[in-house]
């Protein structure tokens, strides 16, 4: 194998390594085989239709839905920061970048002098290749420079949900994704078929062996079915929560859409928002909005619990190591007594009750209080640094 | 193929697929083009009936090779999609050796070979002469074990048989995968695949895509249907009707005898139900809707826009 040279300030790679350190940076996840796809698929495409390098780049890419739609925007601002109004270009360049034309066509010369220099059965190595020590040099010191004057930390994390932009709301699908990772599944009593693994079924082999004449020749195996926890998200939307029922509300979108989980909404009174969380649109939000906040006044959080309890949640049989989720300060108007009668049937049917709160303190209203016995867990849920630490209280619930 | 376009070029494979009957845009075919070039699988994601599987069907058709289609649903496993032993074969030939005294190194040997081997489309995709296009329909509806096992033949284009070996590729096919979306892929699948999400055509495209698609029916109607659908896709419905849908929905008023929209709602209602797949849609499209839907100059404006544009 040939010796590897480090790569020139003028060399295509670097310019790549830093694209694709930025598209790290928005969630993109992109490894060495990915960069050398994309210096391939730049130096098989006729110099004439560089153009085209946008869409392809995009599909090699993206992995979601999302990412393939951030993509273009990202593009845009990378290599035409000129053409994107009020961008932040980054600092710390010392040389003019090359722009993306030029870059093309450096690669295209690259391959044909490549092909030109390099012996019979000779290896060069090429961009971003795993054993190019110093691509991966590159990429690191693309990622240690400042960006626009930005630090790695995430300030973000610590933010109250309150000075929240609706921008940042887009982080919480990781997190409820990593939450469901983290649960436990529950092994059940009964069995499911399997391929080589699991234990052998002798009656369903016995069954299966009746087409050669009763000789078992396939052996049919069977292994204990495994299920998720179901959860279950009650989000209070009344006057008090104003300002945090909103990113509540997304939240509980994230466990519908990742988890499969049910969300209600109740303030007086309580609604099944489940089906409107699923659909992604304009309208369907405006119907959450009027769900949500067409009503507003006081918290009767005792009585939505129990008509969600016997309303909605009747043919959803709560079971061992569910979780019932209530975002909630807690205010309540209804008696005291009855919020700690209505969390002991969930506690009943052997759900963990968890509530969580929009202050760094467990709340400490009346009914909470006398209800502190049948809640597993308080949890505060007032910035995105404690929500990340869910899954561990959760776990531990 | 009756055509000269060249399948090298992005532009050449677009062309192609024209003429196969798929109104590729320009990235859709550039996706295509890489996918051929690269040797690389490409996933389809989007909403159900945008035309995700009928991309493999145009590629097979504008590239000459034949297709091979795999279902996906859950409990999917290898036997159904790569390869199965011919136990019933194995048996008779086991009876065979016993009643004719043959020797039994020679039947150990020859048990397991690939005379015996069932092969299924995965396998067949991988071992054919001819290179061919490999369409793996639903991904996200096969289990989660199905889809790490597709990780070794996506990336390598080989497949791992514990009696045989490993049965490299003999030419590689062209590898296409649908998703609804109902269920998040792996990232290590996903990483092997080039991603594409196919949305809802632009007004201009539907029309074209239905014209070409639906030759007999009128200009009028198509562009009126095109532009009806657009509105109702706007609409708050559960199953928001796809290309698929209003080509149906053409195909019925045609069948109807109109040449244009009806201007009575009431006599529309009947043909709905080629848009409409819930009870809870129709309920909600109503004849007042739908007539609310058709009214207005906005409506002809959009034929209008789509005609400029095609």
């Amino acid at each position: 194998m040939a010796a590897l040279q480090p790569p020139k300030a003028t060399d295509p790679r670097e310019r790549l390594g830093e694209f694709a350190h930025y598209l790290r940076q928005h969630g993109f996840a992109l490894g060495y085989a990915e960069i050398a796809l994309m210096v391939q698929t730049a130096a098989a495409l006729p110099l004439d239709q560089w153009p085209r390098i946008e869409s392809l780049w995009r599909a090699i890419a993206s992995g979601s839905q999302r990412q393939w739609r951030k993509y273009p925007e990202l593009h845009q601002a990378f290599w035409f920061p000129h053409k994107v109004k009020a961008s932040t270009r980054s600092s710390g360049l010392t040389q003019r970048a090359r722009s993306l034309p030029e870059l093309v066509q450096q690669m295209h010369q690259d391959m044909a002098q490549q092909a030109g220099n390099s012996a019979p059965g000779e290896a060069r190595p090429t961009v971003g290749q795993a054993d190019d020590a110093a691509s991966g040099e590159l990429e690191e010191s693309g990622g240690q420079r400042a960006q626009g004057g930005a630090s790695s930390t995430a300030p973000l994390d610590e933010r109250d949900f309150a000075e929240w932009m609706p921008g940042d709301m887009d982080r919480f699908e990781p997190l409820v994704e990593a939450l469901k990772k983290r649960l436990r599944s529950q092994l059940l009593r009964r069995f499911e078929p399997t391929g080589q693994r699991g234990s052998i079924h002798l009656r369903r082999s016995l069954r299966g062996a009746q087409g050669t004449a009763g000789e078992i020749i396939k052996l049919a195996r069977v292994q204990r079915q495994r299920r998720q926890p179901r959860v279950v998200v009650l989000v209070d939307v009344s006057r008090s929560m104003e300002v945090h029922a909103q990113f509540y509300l997304r939240l509980s979108r994230a466990f519908v859409e990742v988890m499969d989980a049910r969300a209600l909404v109740f303030h007086t009174s309580v609604a099944d928002v489940t089906p409107l969380m699923k659909r992604r649109s304009e309208r369907v939000q405006e119907k959450v909005n009027a769900v949500t906040f067409g009503f507003g006044g006081g918290t009767r959080i005792a009585s939505c619990l129990q008509t969600a309890l016997k309303l909605h949640l009747e043919r959803m049989a709560l079971q061992r190591g569910d979780y019932f989720l209530v975002f909630s300060d807690g205010y309540d108007t209804d008696p005291p007594d009855e919020l700690d009668a209505v969390l002991a049937q969930v506690r009943a049917r052997g759900a963990r009750v968890c509530w969580l709160h929009p202050t760094v303190q467990a709340p400490q209203s009346e009914a909470l209080l006398r209800a502190a016995n049948q809640i597993h867990r308080f949890m505060p849920a007032h910035n995105l640094a404690s929500l990340a630490r869910l899954p561990d209280l959760l776990r531990s619930a | 193929m009756s055509t000269s376009a060249d399948t090298t070029t992005p532009q050449g494979l677009r062309e192609r697929l024209f003429h196969a009957g798929y109104i590729a845009d320009e990235e859709l075919a550039s996706l295509v083009w890489m996918g051929l070039s690269l040797e690389r699988p490409l996933l389809l994601e989007g909403d159900a009936g945008v035309g995700k599987t009928a991309i493999a069907s145009a590629s097979a058709k504008a590239l000459g090779r034949p297709l091979l289609r795999l279902q996906c649903y859950e409990g999917l496993d290898v036997n159904q999609a790569v390869y199965e032993w011919n136990y019933s074969r194995q048996l008779l030939e086991i009876r065979m050796a016993e009643a004719n005294q043959g020797e039994r190194a020679a039947l150990r040997d020859n048990l397991f070979s690939e005379a015996f081997l069932l092969e299924r489309p995965l396998l067949q995709a991988i071992r054919s002469n001819t290179p061919c296009v490999l369409l793996i329909d639903e991904i996200d509806r096969a289990d989660e074990a199905f889809e790490a096992f597709l990780l070794e033949m996506l990336s390598e284009y080989q497949v791992s048989v514990p009696e045989l070996g490993t049965l490299h590729a003999v030419t590689k096919p062209l590898v296409i995968l649908t998703s609804n979306g109902t269920r998040d892929l792996s990232d290590a699948l996903r990483r092997r695949c080039l991603f594409h999400f196919v949305d809802f055509p632009t007004l201009a495209r539907e029309t074209l895509i239905v014209r070409t698609l639906v030759p007999e029916a009128a200009s009028r109607l198509v562009e009126e249907c095109v532009a009806f659908v657009h509105r109702l896709r706007k609409e708050d419905l559960d199953k928001t009707p796809g290309v698929a849908e209003t080509l149906d929905w053409v195909r019925v008023l045609f069948k109807l005898g109109h040449s244009e929209l009806p201007i009575d709602p009431q006599r529309l209602m009947p043909s709905m139900a080629a848009l409409l797949k819930t009870r809870n849609d129709h309920w909600q499209v109503t004849a007042e809707r739908v007539g609310k839907l058709m009214d207005g100059p906005r409506m002809g404006q959009d034929a209008g826009v789509a005609a400029g544009l095609k």
